[in-house]
């Protein structure tokens, strides 16, 4: 009986790998993987048979399932030639790799039974060593994505693409045409970053036999950083950052940790920095207009408008060069006048930054300035990066905190291309992975500069703003269906692989360009020979897959890596262009609002805006999700007379947009922020219509978007709407949730600053005779990225509720990471605490079940038992922690295909039942049974969770508690360590290593809140004054 | 020696009882019992499609989320277990105590208490996540391991407890009735009347043998129902008391909860019988103003209890210096649902008042008035207890706000359609005065001679 | 008076069956609803008895997973075909089996085992803990047709584990998560 009714979701079906098998077209599917080229033109019929398939599959469990004695008739169809590398039961992994802006890392993707379910670090590639970001997670949807399109378009279309009808096309159709008129020549590529060596030289090869020109465009540009480069090093390269090196960290309005170039790597450097908390923890001073990712973990946070940024860094020369006479330039004239200049706006600026300096030049060569970023791109975003360079060189961090990096420049910048459109020069324009027409500005006037090409084709996944406006629609492929090699930053070399036979009638861009290469007869005589894209690229690999043994063998073991190890390039000193200051020209004060555009820690540049889960993912600093708003200071708040929610209309010029405001902590002043991404028309179902497109604001001058310090009118409106706020109260009224200690009490003694209790009790404790599972979180290094809760999404089958249900309180995911606000609500301090469920020992949730649905093991763990839950909901109520979800409708039809992605490791719940963070339980259990079959010992780190997994900053530990030797038992038993709400005596088997802030005091040290009194009264006055208190509970 | 006014006015004589009360059984009731019944009616079909909609589509269309995890259905389920607490104090305690004025009124409180019960026993059910799988909750022997209940859930405490408050307040309830119903047989002209009371009164004879099982079983049940009547409620506060939560996990619970319990009941009462005294004037006569006045003053007793406990919890959250309880009890004042805790306030503790003055005690309309007040406020005791402790609790993080659902409401006051349809059913069909425990009583504090007669003639009470 | 005996009788009786029942169920001597005894004709054929019978074929030769992973798994075709490339490929059931197999489309086996997706249950743990395959499954040697002989009751395989010769674990997540 209780089977049956537990059960009968249409979301079980893909958890049982038997009804997998009877799919004959996945069958076919998995049996050639890897082995054929990813070209199948049957492929998108099958993709419409297996999503049919499902569908019959959903529809007959779930009748079944409501017949109560009588078993559900099923089949089983095993395979009728079984791949050998499959074995039923057993995940498969593959090393491949990711991109994402200007950060490209080594991946390994699970997959079961040639289906791909969850994407994770790979622990070999220096770049990310088996961390992940949020982003990359969510890229497994994007996968499964069901607005994707499933073959070739074509639009039929008017002379200025205002109208349009889309059909598909034949392949070979639209070759014949393509190439028809890429033999008329006056051909472009416009490409994103794609970080492939590889596609880059056939791309070149395949532009130039076309007698055409590659330019590139990213929708997030480094331009104005690679154009400072040049100026000041002659080489438009992203330098290499070794921000583990530096004692001294400053930040002006960049936000490295959060957004900016490459967030994984910069933060597992800054927590490296970070951990050596008794001697020489670095510190983190941020200048910035808006709080960000960066801004939280600042150990003194500066608040200044847009238009300041690159006055700070001039006051800092000033300081040093003028005041204090140091460095080499103290004497040089040119330097001198260039900095007087400024004088007017330092005193505007009025910031006395001579303690800043002198720590800076103390620790020279140990220091590092990084400048810029969307919020600082103004007029003066190069001239920024020109400064800050030349800070730096003063400091003399080149070649220690900074080396020189590889140039990752594609092709020309887009403003040429955009002038050779207007000149009519350009026929034909190929655009790849980039979707200009939504995140050009408007001045760039590119729509209608692409009103004179004859065809315009774009290798768009979906039906996108780019892709309405071209003739013919090449599919490409997503990157895990396809071949490839990336290149990060530091140099190395990864390998991509595919990891399923394309879902639908794709093909990969590459292939794209051979064949039209072939259809011209055309290209290198390696073009001609590579049958696909994955001959041309081994071909390439011939001489970089080197070493003892034949070419297969070294390149199987570089697929096995995933990454070609000897790659990585070592990073050396570079001399700065003398006084490159010439040209720096002071900022013009603005009058009224400046506009500051930003990136969200989860949206990014809107590329994986259509995945639901970062959507869902509570954005780390405002804790909103599911919207984009005009992010205002508290002050102007009061001035504006606006509260959180209501709208407001930014002007700027003639352009407008309406977004509901957000009154944001922390946040400079005259500033209003507003992120990108959103605002799309074709991102897909789930995007779509949600906020504004931020770069309707942003200018267009000399070939670069001009994307902050831009005045700005705000103008209420009477509109409100209720923002999905995921957390309910914004500081810590006086209780001991998250405890900070400054460096020197740190030093004298660790966790001092935590109350501890005596507990005292009467009953005996629990007796753990095997293993005993622990976690330990290190608040210090935790900068709240927020990668970990996608992770436990992606590996646990946790649902997305979508706005209303967030905003009614009912989000799910297992994992929340708590931020509040320490301070005044113009100038706070920020803390992040991850919060899974705490597996207390004497857990509340335990006792009080009515029918043993959740208990706890004899290895630590509290076991929740969905299939004998009633969904009494006693059990949330009574955790104090708050970490329980309960399924309040069915949440597990799932639109086909993402069902794929589901984790047949764990139980999709159904609706009425309760769920909670498990320890990542199924790992545990795998690894013992493996264990126990093998014969062998489990050892520390044999299990890892999802989110210990994929934090950058290796602030999560896991493991046994009764290995005394293990490193979270050692962790667990520090004097940094404490239990949350210990006063309760739950015994939690999580614990919380205490925040050290790199400062001489605190802006509240928090009084100590249960069983002694005392701290509530502080508590209740810092309320007063709090911000959160306005949404007092945002549900 | 005192005159002590009558019990039953109107200067009745055995026959003019029966015939007065069996009649309602007899009689074919007019218009304005139809008007009640059709309009109860109406808010039991509301009940209906509320409920049968959360159980299909799930919780999520009340207002429960994260970390308001009990809304609307508990507090009406302490509510309506509240409500039936009266009816057992009167018909088993005030019989243990011999108090003759319980007669007329202990048979329609007692009906009370079980339609109450039965009402108030739906909830708990329906508000789990899958209520097809309630069942779980009671041990029983399966194939599971056997699995058994977790014994030390309150929430199995409360199956127990309930499920037994019910059963022993039917039993009590129908084994009242029994020479009633054998009234009412020996009186029907109709065959089917007949037959079916004849059924239900279980072949009683009215003999010496009879009366003296019924007395006796009559006291077994009586002083078998007492202890329940602490009990219920007691197990009920255990539900909250049991948890954690800072104003849940307190120790006053039991007897606040006791003494609330019975305030309300004997609200409920007050408002029933003031309604019953309109559709059936008959009642005047034998549910007096003394009656009335007797209950108005227990209300005000019971009042002022909860009115203290009330206090003491404030008291004790100061004086226990936990942070965690000083804060949420100013938030139950002064936060977000304040407004909440002060209708609580007035109408269980300021409004009673009233009843110091006899002007009140006696005034049908204004004992009306505040006897509902007492409900609402009683509804709002539960709510206050229930969402403001759940709303804001440890971490300020998860910190939430609850907002009722129109199936929130739906659930509310669909639960009075189920509670009044059955009643006025009953009042229809059943006798609503215990005829044969009024008539000993006929003559008491009559002063036509009668007095002592009446008692002799009240043991063998009918012909 | 003899009336009252038989009532007593009768009453007592029926008690004395119910309780009886009750233990039987709870003990698992008696089943419900857990399909005890289904045998499902299968597409071919295919008789355990003569191939893990008579021909003493080793279970894991087709059964390949059983040790070593969560499934025993069902043999893909071309285990099948390993020895009917050649043998009896005149019956009409080989030849249909053939056929399956060179077109790449298997075969549809009814499945006789099947526990609700919320139980996790690992066959390679069990072998290893030295549980042959008929403690479960029965004399699967001797089936022509297979048939479910264990009820797969919780209770049933709770009272294994609770052996203390097996130093199985009882956690509630040892099955289910």
């Amino acid at each position: 009986m209780d089977q049956n009714s537990s059960n009968n979701s249409p979301g079980q079906p893909w958890l049982s790998l038997e009804q997998w098998r009877q799919d004959p077209e996945f069958l076919k599917l998995t049996e050639k993987e890897f082995r054929s080229s990813p070209l199948q033109s049957e492929d998108g019929q099958s993709g419409h048979a297996r999503r049919d398939f499902l569908k019959l599959m959903g529809a007959s469990l779930a009748l079944t399932s409501f017949g109560c004695v009588r078993r559900p008739a099923q089949t089983i169809i095993p395979y009728a030639k079984k791949p050998p590398e499959i074995q039923h039961g057993h995940p498969n992994f593959y090393a491949s790799s990711f991109v994402d802006g200007m950060e490209a890392f080594g991946i390994l993707v699970t997959t079961r039974d040639g289906r791909p379910i969850k994407i994770e670090g790979n622990p070999d590639h220096p770049a990310n060593m088996g961390t992940m970001s949020a982003r990359a997670h969510a890229d497994i949807l994007r996968l499964y994505d069901p607005d994707r399109f499933t073959g070739a378009k074509r639009n039929l279309q008017n002379k200025n693409r205002t109208n349009r009808e889309t059909i598909n096309a034949k392949w070979d159709d639209l070759d014949k045409n393509v190439v028809e008129q890429l033999n008329k020549g006056k051909v472009a590529v416009l490409t994103y970053n794609h970080a492939s060596p590889t596609t880059q030289v056939l791309m070149e090869e395949f532009a130039g036999a076309f007698g055409g020109k590659i330019y590139q465009y990213d929708d997030v540009s480094y331009a104005s950083l690679m154009e400072a480069q040049k100026a000041s090093y002659g080489s438009a390269a992203i330098p290499r950052y070794r921000i583990e090196k530096a004692k001294v960290i400053v930040a002006i309005n960049n936000d490295f940790l959060g957004t900016w170039v490459a967030p994984v790597t910069h933060q597992r450097q800054f927590a490296s920095g970070r951990k050596k908390s008794t001697e020489g923890i670095n510190k983190l001073v941020v200048f910035e207009s808006l709080m960000t990712l960066t801004g939280t973990n600042a150990d003194k946070r500066y608040r200044i408008r847009p238009s300041q940024s690159l006055d700070v860094v001039m006051a800092l020369l000033h300081e040093l060069i003028v005041v204090r006479k140091q460095s080499r330039y103290s004497a040089d004239d040119g330097v001198i006048r260039a900095l007087s200049g400024f004088s007017k706006n330092r005193e505007d600026l009025s910031l006395n930054l001579g303690e800043l300096a002198d720590e800076l030049w103390k620790n020279r060569g140990q220091s590092l300035i990084l400048a810029g970023g969307l919020t600082a791109d103004g007029d003066f975003g190069v001239a920024l990066q020109v400064a800050a360079n030349f800070l730096n060189s003063v400091l003399e961090n080149d070649g220690k905190t900074i080396e020189s990096g590889k140039a990752v420049v594609r092709g020309g910048p887009i403003g040429e291309l955009i002038d050779a459109l207007n000149k009519k020069q350009i026929t034909t324009l190929i655009i790849h992975g980039s979707n200009p027409v939504y995140s050009l500005p408007p001045g760039a006037k590119f729509r209608e500069a692409l009103a004179n090409v004859e065809m315009l084709i774009t290798t768009s996944d979906r039906n996108d703003e780019t892709a309405r406006l071209a003739d013919f629609v090449a599919t490409d492929h997503h990157a895990l269906e396809n071949w490839g090699d990336l290149q990060s930053l530091d140099g190395t070399l990864s390998i991509q692989q595919p990891t399923i036979q394309p879902l639908h009638d794709t093909r990969a861009f590459q292939d794209s360009m051979l064949a039209w290469l072939k259809g011209a007869n055309k290209g290198s005589a390696k073009a001609k020979a590579a049958a696909t894209w994955y001959d041309y690229l081994t071909a390439s690999w011939k001489p970089l897959a080197t070493g003892k043994g034949s070419f297969e063998d070294n390149w199987n073991q570089i697929l096995q890596d995933g990454v070609l190890k000897t790659s990585a390039a070592s990073g050396g000193g570079r001399s700065i262009a003398g006084n490159t200051l010439a040209n720096v020209k002071p900022t013009a004060k603005r009058a009224g609002f400046e506009l500051a555009i930003y990136q969200k820690v989860g949206i990014g540049d809107g590329r994986m805006a259509n995945v639901p889960w970062l959507q869902e993912l509570p954005d780390p600093v405002t804790k909103v999700c599911w919207d984009n708003y005009a992010c205002i200071s508290p002050k102007d708040s009061v001035q504006l007379k606006v509260k959180e929610g209501q709208h407001v209309t930014l002007t700027v010029g003639d352009q407008k947009v309406e977004v509901p405001v957000h009154i944001q902590p922390g946040q400079a002043d005259g500033v209003v922020g507003l992120a990108i991404g959103y605002g799309r028309q074709g991102g897909g179902k789930v995007v779509d219509g949600i906020g504004a497109n931020a770069m309707m604001l942003a200018q267009w001058s000399d070939g670069r978007a001009i994307t902050a310090g831009l005045e700005t009118k705000v103008q209420p409106l009477v509109k409100v709407t209720q923002l999905a706020i995921t957390q309910g109260h914004h500081v810590m009224e006086g209780r001991q949730i998250v405890v900070e200690e400054t460096v020197a009490d740190h030093v004298k003694n660790p966790g001092g600053q935590v109350h501890r209790h005596k507990m005292k009790t009467m009953w005996s404790e629990h007796k753990y005779n095997g293993n005993k599972w622990g976690m330990v979180i290190d608040l210090n290094t935790c900068t709240g990225c927020s990668s970990c809760v996608v992770a436990c999404q992606s590996e646990n089958n946790i649902p997305v509720v979508g706005k209303k249900h967030v905003i009614d309180g009912r989000e799910m995911q297992w994992l929340r990471v708590d931020r509040y606000y320490i301070g005044t609500p113009e100038d706070p301090d920020v803390v992040h605490q991850p919060l899974p469920c705490m597996h207390c020992d004497n857990a509340p949730c335990e006792t009080v079940c009515p029918v043993i649905a959740t208990v706890h093991s004899d290895e630590g763990t509290n076991d929740m038992i969905y299939n004998r839950c009633v969904g009494t909901r006693y059990c949330a109520n009574n955790c104090p922690y708050k970490v329980r979800r309960f399924n309040w409708f069915s949440y597990t039809d799932i639109q086909a295909p993402r069902q794929m992605a589901l984790n047949p490791e764990v139980t999709v719940r159904s609706r009425g039942v309760m769920e909670k963070c498990t320890f990542c339980i199924h790992r545990i259990r795998t690894v013992k049974a493996n264990h126990k079959v093998n014969d062998t010992k489990l050892v520390d780190g044999d299990v890892k969770t999802a989110c210990q997994q994929s934090c950058p900053t290796g602030a999560i530990t896991f493991g046994d508690l009764n290995d005394k030797t293990s490193v979270v038992a050692t962790n667990f038993e520090s004097p940094k360590s404490y239990a949350l709400l210990e006063e309760l005596n739950t015994k939690p088997a999580v614990r919380y290593q205490v925040k050290v802030r790199n400062t001489d005091h605190l802006k509240w040290a928090p009084k100590h809140a249960g069983g002694h009194g005392g701290g509530h009264g502080d508590g209740h006055k810092e309320d007063k004054k709090a911000p959160g208190h306005s949404e007092g509970g945002g549900h | 020696m005192i005159q002590r006014s009558p019990l039953v006015l109107g200067k009745k004589t055995y026959e003019t009882v029966s015939n007065d009360i069996a009649g309602i059984v007899e009689r074919f009731p007019d218009k304005r019992f139809f008007a009640g019944l059709a309009g109860a009616q109406g808010l039991l079909l509301i009940f209906l499609l509320a409920q049968g909609a959360i159980v299909w589509f799930g919780m999520g269309l009340m207002g429960v989320n994260h970390p308001v995890g009990w809304g609307t259905d508990i507090i009406t389920f302490v509510f309506w277990i509240g409500i039936g607490h009266a009816g057992t104090l009167i018909s088993a305690v005030l019989f243990l105590f011999r108090q003759k004025w319980r007669m007329s009124i202990a048979r329609s409180a007692e009906a009370m208490t079980v339609f109450a019960v039965m009402t108030a026993g739906l909830f708990p059910v329906l508000h789990t996540g899958r209520p097809w799988l309630a069942y779980w909750l009671l041990p029983y022997p399966n194939q599971r391991g056997p699995l058994w209940v977790n014994f030390r859930s309150p929430l199995v405490w409360d199956v127990f407890a309930v499920s037994t408050y019910a059963t022993v307040s039917a039993v009590f309830w129908y084994i009242g009735m029994v020479p009633d119903l054998a009234t009412i047989r020996d009186r029907a002209q109709n065959k089917w009347r007949k037959r079916i009371y004849g059924v239900l009164s279980l072949g009683w004879r009215g003999t010496a043998r009879n009366w003296n099982h019924y007395e006796m079983v009559y006291m077994l049940l009586a002083g078998l129902s007492t202890p329940l009547v602490l009990s219920v409620h007691s197990i009920v506060s255990f539900d909250f008391a049991v948890a954690v939560l800072p104003g849940w996990h307190t120790t006053i619970f039991p007897p606040y909860f006791v003494a609330g319990a019975i305030f309300s009941g004997f609200a409920m009462v007050v408002t029933l019988m003031s309604i019953i005294r309109e559709l059936l004037p008959v009642f005047k006569d034998y549910v007096t103003l003394d009656h009335m006045e007797n209950m108005n003053k227990i209300i005000m007793a019971t009042g002022l209890l909860v009115g203290y406990a009330y206090a003491s919890e404030f008291f004790i959250a100061w004086y226990s210096g936990v942070a965690y309880e000083v804060f949420i009890f100013k938030n139950r004042a002064f936060g977000p649902y304040g407004w909440s805790y002060w209708i609580m306030v007035t109408c269980n503790v300021l409004i009673p008042q009233l009843f110091w003055f006899r002007y009140f005690r006696r005034n049908i309309p204004w004992m009306f008035v505040i006897s509902i007040f007492v409900n609402i406020g009683m509804w709002f005791e539960r709510f206050v207890i229930t969402i403001t402790s759940l709303h804001r609790d440890f971490l300020p993080s998860s910190w939430g706000m609850w907002v009722p659902t129109i199936y929130d409401f739906g659930a509310l006051f669909g639960s009075f359609g189920l509670f009044f349809t059955l009643f006025l059913l009953y009042i229809r069909v059943l006798p609503s005065i215990s005829m044969s425990e009024v008539k000993p009583v006929l003559f008491v504090g009559r002063n036509d001679g009668h007095g002592d007669k009446g008692h002799s003639e009240g043991k063998h009470g009918h012909h | 008076m003899s009336k009252k005996i038989v009532g007593a009788v009768v009453v007592f009786g029926l008690l004395g069956g119910l309780s009886v029942f009750v233990w039987a169920l709870s003990t698992n001597k008696v089943v419900i609803g857990y399909n005890q005894g289904y045998e499902p004709d299968q597409p071919i054929p295919y008789s355990h008895k003569q191939h893990a019978g008579d021909l003493q074929i080793n279970c894991k030769y087709c059964h390949s997973g059983v040790d070593s992973s969560r499934h025993a798994s069902v043999p893909p075709l071309n285990v099948c075909m390993n020895c009917h490339l050649v043998i009896k490929t005149d019956s009409p059931h080989i030849q249909k089996l053939t056929e399956a197999y060179n077109s790449g489309k298997s075969i549809p086996w009814k499945k006789v085992h099947l526990l609700p997706d919320h139980v996790k249950f690992n066959h390679a743990a069990h072998v290893k803990a030295g549980k042959d395959c008929t403690t479960c499954h029965g004399n699967i040697q001797e089936m022509v047709v297979v048939k479910q002989v264990s009820s797969l009751s919780m209770g049933w395989c709770v009272n294994c584990h609770r052996e203390p010769e097996n130093k199985a674990p009882l956690n509630c997540s040892t099955c289910h998560y």
